[in-house]
């Protein structure tokens, strides 16, 4: 399942997050060049303790963008880190390697384990004027190298170790952000979740950005539906900074709210298996199309479905890939407490409106976080 | 006083009629812009594709569109306005046109009157850049005159909305998007009309795209301003997404304080209508209602920022 996190970087309404249901919290910070290890520790100590004041919030973790020098006094700052994690954001490391990286953790591999402290690094892409071009650290197979050379040469492991996947920074590299989770595989611990359009890294909430009406520039689906199968169980922290900075403070509990529902979609999404593990009730699918095909490839030999109803009256009573196809009325030739309807079409509006003044129940079948 | 409103597309013909509108209701929602666009679509119309929806007769229509006229009382919503399907006039389709205008568009003038619709959108003819301006203008007032008796008759006003125009794939300033043309048209209409029978649509994406201020827009049209869509973009593409949704810091994106600022200064005292179906397509489905709570958390937001700029 995935739990959702907000990352605060001093602008958003904490009040606004707090009354909105958000309940775990991480801090960002962005540590320039010249930044001394006193302004570090008070900058982080500020933050923490605006936080704090929320009772009903938690702080998970931190993100900073810094350099490798600021390394030891962030780690420095706190005795003991409680098990929290840190990103590591190295965008402003000019002349970074990943073998500059591995020694920097190894250095520091003592005290990130004696403060009890989850280090992730993060992709990162490398901006030259308003462009943006591929880094050090702007591929998963890169990080996964860094986490394994690591982990073979001092104390930290997988489990106090990762990467941290931004998805805005991958976007805005035109990568594959479904392929990329699957090549970071258990070394992922943490999608930092954001939309641009490509172009500009505005840092703004997911499903905003698209080409023309409604054609998404961010695969999202294709994100989720990799995280799901490769059975990601852990955090999506909404980075937003853009859409805080942007919208009204009276505004960021609203936002927040959209950002709890977001979550709570793609962890049904989750569990979609579980509405298919229904013992004593038929299966009963609704279309008879590309969709249904596509659901046989994933589910139908654990879940086969009993028929397939369809609105095209030229295909009742025949048979498509082995599946008896029927009117739509021979849903309610089944018990009630027989049924589980799934609609395999993408009319979900439509179809469900025609289920539901049948006054049958049902759940939809998403194909696009598969294929 | 400020009402806030959301247009049906992407909500209706999709769903049943009471369950659209228990939706939109639910939502926060007091007013809907009713979209009859969408049973004869733009695409369509541009390709020469005419469905035959508006054969039927006005009392056919009528009887279809009942449930949306007992949905809205059952959960106590009233349209602000209508759009009207669109485009009016295709260059060298005369035939689709002769339909669009004398048959379609009293259609939905008729039908505004039975669904209690004060105001319909109604495209005007983009010709400028086949033609010039000048034949664009006299194509649109001798088409819009022969309306005025309909419109007297049906007691139903038009307003014309700030359109664009694409040269060479790059947007560019059509009909209206000039606030002197909008208001030359309305008021020579309306003078000719003896009473005020047109009146301003202003998209606020619209505005954006053609880089038009929306605060000196909003204050040269003045009373003539009617209704809104409100909505906002990159500034390259109509994007009709959820205001706020665009730039990285306070500031950047549409300038939505100025917009405020401005209605306040002319009284506004209408509806804010959301023209944002893409907004809800660019969501999972399943997040329909939270996204309607949303788009009427911005629509509260702005009222209370033009209500505090009011003089009133």
């Amino acid at each position: 399942m995935f739990t959702s996190v907000l990352q605060y970087d001093g602008h958003a309404n904490l009040a606004g997050l707090e009354q909105a249901g958000v309940k775990i919290i991480e801090l960002y910070h962005e540590f320039p060049e010249e930044f001394l290890s006193a302004q570090i520790c008070l900058t982080m100590e500020e933050r923490a303790l605006a936080v704090m004041q929320n009772k009903n919030m938690a702080v998970a973790g931190w993100t900073v963008q810094l350099m490798p020098s600021h390394l030891p006094a962030i780690l420095e700052w706190k005795e003991d880190w409680n098990g929290a994690y840190l990103v590591l954001d190295f965008t402003n490391w000019k002349d970074a390697s990943c073998e500059k990286l591995e020694k920097l953790l190894i250095q520091n591999a003592e005290e990130i384990v004696k403060r009890n402290l989850h280090i992730f690094v993060e992709n990162s892409c490398r901006k030259v004027g308003e462009k943006f071009g591929f880094g050090a650290f702007s591929e998963m197979k890169n990080l996964v190298t860094v986490c394994e050379n690591v982990a073979r040469s001092c104390a930290l492991s997988r489990e106090n170790l990762g990467i941290c996947f931004h998805v805005g920074h991958a976007n805005l590299l035109a990568q594959n952000v479904g392929a990329e989770v699957t090549v970071a595989g258990d070394w992922l611990k943490l999608v930092h979740v954001q939309d641009n359009n490509g172009f500009r890294d505005e840092e703004q909430i997911p499903f905003t950005f698209t080409t023309g009406r409604g054609m998404l520039s961010t695969d999202w689906y294709g994100l989720i539906g990799h995280l799901i199968m490769m059975n990601y169980d852990g955090m999506l922290s909404f980075a937003i900074p853009g859409a805080f900075a942007t919208a009204p403070q009276k505004l960021h509990g609203a936002l927040a709210k959209l950002l709890l529902a977001m979550t709570a979609i793609w962890n049904s999404e989750y569990e979609f298996e579980k509405q298919l593990q229904q013992p004593g009730k038929q299966i009963i699918l609704f279309g008879a199309g590309r969709m249904m095909r596509r659901y046989q490839q994933m589910w139908g030999e654990k879940y086969p479905p009993s028929f397939v109803v369809d609105n095209d009256s030229k295909i009742w009573d025949t048979v498509v890939d082995g599946i008896p196809v029927r009117c739509p009325q021979a849903i309610l030739a089944v018990p009630k407490n027989e049924r589980n309807v799934i609609v395999c079409n993408m009319h979900y509006k439509e179809i469900g409106g025609q289920l539901e003044k049948m006054g049958v129940k049902y759940h939809c079948f998403r194909d696009e976080y598969y294929f | 006083m400020i009402e806030i409103g959301v247009q049906t597309k992407g909500i209706l013909p999709e769903r049943e009629a009471d369950h659209a509108f228990k939706m939109i209701s639910d939502a926060g929602f007091s007013r809907v812009d009713l979209n009859i666009d969408c049973f004869l679509k733009n695409t369509d119309l541009y390709r020469g594709k005419c469905n035959s929806f508006f054969d039927a007769s006005r009392e056919e229509l009528q009887s279809y569109f009942m449930p949306y006229k007992k949905a809205m009382e059952k959960y106590g919503l009233r349209p602000s306005q209508m759009h009207a399907p669109y485009p009016v006039r295709v260059e060298g389709n005369d035939k689709q046109n002769e339909y669009m205008q004398k048959c379609v568009i009293p259609k939905c003038l008729a039908l505004a009157s039975f669904l209690e619709v004060p105001w319909v959108v109604i495209h005007p003819f983009k010709m400028q850049y086949v033609y010039d301006k000048e034949r664009e203008w006299q194509e649109n007032i001798a088409y819009f005159e022969t309306l005025i008796p309909l419109l007297k008759e049906h007691k139903v006003g038009v307003c014309f909305e700030n359109l664009y125009e694409s040269v060479g794939g790059r947007i560019v300033e059509g009909v209206c998007a000039n606030p002197d043309d909008a208001i030359r048209y309305i008021d020579t209409l309306n003078d000719i009309a003896g009473e005020e029978l047109f009146g301003h649509c202003l998209d606020t994406g619209h505005l954006q795209l053609v880089k038009r201020d929306a605060y000196a827009f909003i204050k040269t049209l003045g009373r003539r301003l009617k209704v809104l869509h409100i909505h906002e973009n990159d500034t390259v593409g109509d994007l009709h997404q959820l205001p706020y949704s665009f730039g990285r810091h306070k500031g950047e994106g549409f300038d939505w304080q100025q917009f405020c600022k401005a209605l306040g200064e002319i009284e506004f005292d209408a509806v804010l209508s959301f023209e944002t179906f893409p907004t809800l397509n660019s969501f999972p489905f399943e997040m329909e209602k939270d996204v309607l709570n949303m788009i009427h958390a911005v629509g509260e937001y702005l009222k209370s920022e033009i209500d505090d700029r009011c003089p009133r």
